[in-house]
């Protein structure tokens, strides 16, 4: 099967799962015992009132003409409005959702970095002491939960050492810059501002760490793995025999397969950060989608929820369909086995 | 002492000495079984072993709050002088009640739809049965569970129905993989061409051998179930104080960071522990099964 082929097949699943969860979330905010149009008005709203917003906000429809109606809006980029906020959805999430993102992607860097650094020694130390600790510490670290490694980590290197912020974004005295991308690492170096910058990073590093430390040693005990399966193989003995440096066959002919893997796992932990971010954000007081999330889902607000639901089911729908295209990329034998061979 | 002949007749049928042997050649299963053992003791144990039972509850005792670790409190006390080590042990209970109760909840309706897809593999049922599912996997599952459970009221109770809801799928996709890979078997084969009726065959031939999968998923998942419950209670989408879940104690210690750090940290790192042993004693499990379809 051609890449174009399967990647289109992926694109079809996952737009048919978002319809899917779009159906899931409207139920789930629908079959709720209360008059969301009471909830809208207010309490003390007069019931003329109440109609009125029933009319207005199409409560008074058949459900599944009101399901029709919301998708057409989502689909024109209204999300809805807030009863939290106060305002629009779409602007809460685009107010919110790039420093999330500049914080997960921080997050992911480290993440594959490290994996695989410490994978690699690893694997090239299989059954040493190097391996012990990674394996190890990978076992400690997928056991804690990331709230607890926040904490920890805040403790230790905050509170203790004094190494890094305790918490939020930009030290005091310090303006955010104007707003262009959203994301503030981006802002600030578009405003020529290298000390805001490297300020923001400062205050990332630790929430980031905390994010994927997790994820890394996970990955980084699967890229060990898959080198030592593959290092017994046959070709590697060839490229062995032939006389090629260590270095060569370690990075060009182990690394690559043993990678595939790690690559797939990969997919799951973006979701894993996406989700985890939330309790990270929380703990570390990052003005980020989570903390949005958060507040709209203490205060039960059912827009801001259900949209914010969509909002990381397609974020993490596209991230889904890029790791599979790079893995159907890395190793053509899925692209093979989608035929059903 | 004899041992009893039941007993004697249950190892020689399944085999459990070999079992025993292949699990316990790691010595990290072992500690792993352990852990669990313990815990499980600890949270049956609790108003017996707790050097302060009644602090599980809302009891004041202010005489001695925010009292660092010290040999009557040996994790310290609480902003309302509660002992910390009491409610720590008490929150093993609510951990462990949840994974069971969740995993009570998700583990028959996932593995039974995994084995309906799987056995009628490639038709409309299948087609049906998976892209359900793929719904509930289309979004992290912490972000799904804490929508649930803000949109129903927060609770212990709620929280649980909303972990329940978004879990069973992957029961389903873990059996669907095994069920389906064994549709083709011989033995498979067979049984259809003897008349043997469908239902027979999916809980008569191919469920016993999809058990070692799914019994090592069921434990690993205690850990991620406690995990996750924890996170919910933590962010206060979960059971509300002054019930002594851990991850409410986590979040209620976080407002008296750093200086009474102990109220935080010491249900952070059992939280840890439970699911570090449940984790060792997954991977201990996968080794036994791992080594029999060899």
């Amino acid at each position: 099967m051609r890449l174009s082929i399967y990647v289109l097949k992926r694109t079809g699943y996952i737009v048919f799962s978002l319809i899917g969860l779009s159906i899931l979330v409207f139920s789930l905010a629908r079959v709720l015992p209360g008059d969301p149009a009471r909830m809208a008005a207010g309490p003390r709203a007069s019931e003329e009132v109440v109609e009125q917003i029933r009319k207005q906000l199409r409560f008074d429809r058949p459900l599944y003409e009101q399901y029709f109606y919301w998708v057409n809006d989502l689909l024109h980029g209204d999300l809805g409005y807030s009863l939290v906020t106060r305002r629009s959805i779409t602007a809460d999430v685009l107010e919110y959702l790039p420093t999330s993102l500049e914080l997960i992607f921080l997050a992911a860097v480290f993440e594959v970095a490290g994996a695989l650094i410490l994978g690699v020694i690893a694997g090239r130390y299989s059954y040493k002491w190097p391996d012990n600790i990674v394996r190890v510490f990978s076992y400690v670290g997928i056991s804690i939960p990331v709230f607890v490694m926040a904490i920890l980590f805040q403790l230790l290197f905050t509170w203790n050492l004094k190494l890094f912020p305790t918490s939020g974004m930009l030290s005091q005295g310090l303006e955010r810059p104007s707003v262009v991308t959203g994301m503030v690492t981006l802002d600030s170096l578009i405003a020529g501002r290298i000390d805001v910058f490297g300020n923001v990073l400062w205050h990332m590093v630790l929430p980031a760490m905390a994010l994927c430390l997790g994820g890394m040693l996970q990955d980084a005990r699967i890229i060990r793995s898959g080198m030592v399966e593959n290092k017994d193989k046959d070709y590697i003995s060839m490229a062995t025999s032939q006389g090629l440096p260590e270095r060569q066959v370690m990075f060009k002919y182990l690394l690559k397969p043993s990678l595939i893997p790690a690559v797939t796992v990969m997919g799951l932990d973006i979701a894993a950060l996406m989700a985890n971010a939330f309790l990270v954000e929380m703990v570390f007081n990052w003005p980020g989608f989570s903390k949005l999330g958060i507040t709209l889902m203490l205060n039960k607000d059912l827009n801001g929820i259900v949209a914010l639901v969509l909002v990381l089911g397609v974020i993490y729908a596209v991230a889904n369909v890029v790791v599979d295209i790079i893995v159907a990329y890395l190793d053509p034998r899925i692209r093979l086995m989608e035929r059903g061979e | 002492m004899r041992i009893p002949e039941i007993v004697r007749k249950i190892v020689v049928k399944y085999d459990v000495k070999r079992k025993w042997y292949r699990f316990s050649r790691s010595s990290l299963s072992k500690v792993g079984l352990v852990i669990a053992l313990v815990s499980v003791f600890l949270a049956l144990a609790a108003p017996y072993v707790t050097p302060y039972p009644k602090h599980a509850g809302l009891v004041t005792n202010f005489k001695d709050k925010f009292e660092p670790p010290n040999l009557s409190y040996l994790f310290g006390t609480d902003e309302i002088g509660r002992d910390v080590l009491s409610r720590t042990i008490f929150g093993f209970q609510y951990s462990l009640m949840m994974a069971a109760v969740v995993l009570a909840l998700v583990v028959p309706p996932g593995v039974i739809s995994g084995l309906i897809a799987g056995y009628y593999r490639g038709t409309w049922i299948d087609t049906v049965i998976m892209r359900i599912s793929d719904v509930f996997i289309a979004v992290p599952p912490l972000v799904l569970a804490l929508s649930i459970a803000a949109v129903l009221t927060p609770s212990l109770f709620n929280a649980m129905m909303a972990v329940s809801l978004m879990w069973w799928p992957w029961y389903t996709r873990l059996t669907y993989n095994a069920a389906s890979g064994l549709r083709n078997e011989y033995f498979v084969q067979a049984s259809e061409v003897m008349g043997v009726s469908p239902l027979r065959i999916i809980f008569g031939e191919i469920l016993p051998n999809c058990l070692g999968p799914i019994l090592t998923k069921i434990t690993l998942d205690v850990g991620w179930v406690i995990l996750l419950g924890s996170a919910l209670s933590y962010v206060g989408l979960g059971a509300q104080p002054p019930t002594p879940d851990l991850g409410t104690m986590v979040a209620n210690g976080g407002n008296y960071m750093p200086d009474a750090w102990w109220i935080s940290i010491f249900p952070a790192i059992a939280i840890s522990i439970i699911i570090l042993g449940f984790n060792l004693l997954g991977d201990g499990i996968r080794d036994i099964f791992v080594e029999e379809a060899r």
